[in-house]
């Protein structure tokens, strides 16, 4: 199987640990969060939950992606998308200028992961929105015990209840 | 290449929960009639009954009884702490069901009885050799059908008293029975055609219907099974279902929705159109905008919820726990986007004044973001009405299709409305015979 097919098969979940690395200053790290019936894939916070950056990984379709990053900015000031980076290889120089357009950061990730376009704050952040958030994942921090990252892969493999909302820090 | 003329569209909206009813009656003139789920028509007989005798609408009442041929667990509740209302989970995580819905226990306790009262006690699925004894099949029909001739026919006393001051001044009032348009015989979702599964029990199902009914009401058979079995065996149900004494056809496609690929739509398509030919109406049961884009290969009608429901699975889970949250149609791409989230973050007076809507309710209120949800199936509601017009008017399937394709042109790359792939397939399939 060659190198490129392996990383064509590789899961969005196989994403998130280079992600988490590279946000490493962050001091929570939340999975999975509710919001407004979907789901955002990562969301970091800084120690006091003032901070929200939210994260959303694809392997192909960056259009849901984008469009979920943009919902995003609603209570994460900062919002972005992480493709693998053959991925971002094959897209159109037009499609960065998308991201741009909506102050969505993109990330490559490999074996490592590098914010290619910086995330940008802009009008739409809506505070309603951020409290609602902040409540869900403040709850979370009290309920929920931490988890490691391999813990929290195994988990989404094997797709149990308690990956759903998960919580850990980096290392 | 002849022209694809519209043959009229019908639009028929489902009844759901309560708050609808000023819906309903706010806006009488932009549906054709109204599909009551026979386990609200049970568990809300009375407010259904009044409800349907002033509108003075067309009506039938879907006999559901698919639903006891799935898992029992799709007509029980969910189980919760009483304390903390939250609900209760297993050691999977899973959620918890109890007992039977309190929406399906009068159906099945009271007005179906027979088999569906066994089974629901047994907690297991009905199988089609569950009707092998003519007696209990006999019942099973007889019940069914008579639910739904009887169950909102009825005026309710309270309006009897003006039948009297009505005729003083002599002036009429509708106090007669008020029978459905047409019976639906039971039925069940089939995914082959084989000698002892549900196809063969469906058609048995309607012969029994007719023997129940002799001359009187007319019947609408339901067919619902998937997109592959349409493709696969076409013919022999067009020829089964063409030969029963259906006076017309109601079809469910599993899961089925005008949002699918463009090998589904022309599946679906192929089907429909052969269908036609056996000369009577046909009605989609659950369908969105692609109904009306159908129209132009036989298809009568439609129907679905206010603003919901255009699609719906066999085992798609009643208990949705929480409402559906608003959500608001744009026509012009024909898609819904949810206001609290996308609406929100969209600005379409500023970024997309195409969009903009000239009904009544956004005329009132010009930034979507402000409907709440009645204002949002209101326009739903207006919006629907007119596309319908449009197309009973005489727009063309030519017309629409070169429309489509201006459109995924325009908006394919706008993340905000992705995906859009569905404006494409449409210009394709309305060009193709």
């Amino acid at each position: 199987m060659s190198e490129l097919l392996k990383e064509a098969l590789r899961r969005e979940i196989d994403l998130y640990s280079p992600i988490i690395h590279l946000f490493s200053e962050k001091k929570y790290v939340f999975i999975e969060v509710p919001y407004f019936r979907k789901r955002v894939d990562i969301v970091f916070a800084s120690s006091s939950l003032k901070n929200l950056y939210a994260v959303e990984t694809k392997i192909f379709d960056w259009r849901s992606a984008v469009k979920q990053a943009t919902m995003n900015q609603l209570f994460a000031q900062l919002s972005y998308v992480a493709l693998p980076d053959w991925r971002i290889g094959k897209l159109n120089r037009n499609i960065f200028e998308i991201f741009r357009r909506y102050q969505v950061g993109l990330i490559s990730v490999r074996k490592d992961a590098e914010i290619v376009i910086p995330a940008r704050r802009n009008g739409y952040f809506n505070r309603k929105h951020y409290r609602l958030i902040k409540y869900v994942l403040k709850n979370s921090i009290t309920h929920h015990k931490p988890r490691s990252i391999g813990d929290i892969i195994h988990a989404s493999k094997k797709e149990s209840r308690m990956f759903k909302f998960l919580q850990t820090w980096s290392d | 290449m002849l022209q694809k003329k519209s043959h009229g569209c019908l639009n028929f909206y489902r009844l759901g929960p309560t708050k609808e009813k000023a819906l309903f009656k706010k806006h009488k003139d932009v549906y054709k009639g109204i599909i009551i789920p026979a386990h609200i028509a049970s568990y809300f007989s009375k407010f259904c009954a009044g409800f349907i005798g002033s509108l003075q609408k067309p009506y039938f009442i879907d006999p559901i009884t698919y639903i006891f041929a799935r898992g029992p667990e799709l007509i029980q509740r969910y189980l919760k702490d009483r304390k903390t209302g939250r609900t209760l989970r297993d050691a999977l995580g899973g959620k918890k069901k109890g007992e039977i819905r309190r929406s399906y226990k009068k159906i099945v306790e009271h007005d179906y009885r027979s088999i569906i009262y066994d089974v629901a006690r047994m907690k297991r699925a009905l199988r089609p050799s569950d009707f092998t004894s003519e007696n209990k099949l006999d019942e099973f029909v007889n019940n069914v059908v008579k639910f739904q001739l009887n169950k909102l026919s009825k005026v309710p006393e309270k309006y009897k008293k003006y039948e009297r001051y009505a005729s003083k001044e002599s002036k009429k009032i509708f106090t007669a029975p008020n029978f459905p348009i047409f019976v639906v015989p039971p039925y069940f979702y089939f995914n082959s055609i084989e000698k002892e599964g549900w196809y063969q029990v469906n058609l048995t199902m309607i012969r029994k219907t007719k023997e129940v009914l002799g001359k009187g009401p007319r019947i609408f058979s339901v067919i619902f099974t998937s997109c592959q079995l349409l493709s696969k065996e076409s013919k022999r149900i067009i020829d089964d279902y063409g030969k029963s004494q259906s006076d017309g056809f109601l079809l469910w496609v599993d899961d089925f929705s005008g949002y699918r690929d463009l090998r589904v739509l022309r599946i679906v398509k192929k089907f429909l159109k052969s269908l036609a030919e056996v000369g009577k109406d046909v009605i989609m049961l659950y369908g969105d905008y692609f109904s009306i884009l159908l129209g132009y290969f036989g298809l009568k009608g439609f129907s679905c919820g206010i603003c919901y429901g255009e699609h719906k699975s066999a085992d798609q889970d009643l208990d949705v726990e929480g409402a559906i949250p608003p959500r608001y149609y744009i026509e012009l791409i024909k898609k819904k986007v949810q206001i609290e989230t996308e609406i929100r973050r969209i600005d379409i007076p500023k970024e997309f004044p195409d969009f903009l809507c000239s009904c009544a309710i956004c005329q009132r209120k010009s930034d979507p973001v402000m409907l709440d949800d009645f204002e949002s199936k209101e326009h739903f509601l207006i919006v629907r009405a007119n596309e319908i017009k449009r197309y009973n008017e005489g727009l063309t399937a030519s017309e629409q299709s070169k429309l489509f394709s201006e459109l995924y042109n325009k908006y394919r790359n706008e993340p905000y409305f992705s995906p859009l792939a569905h404006l494409n397939n449409w210009s394709k399939i309305l060009l193709e015979d």
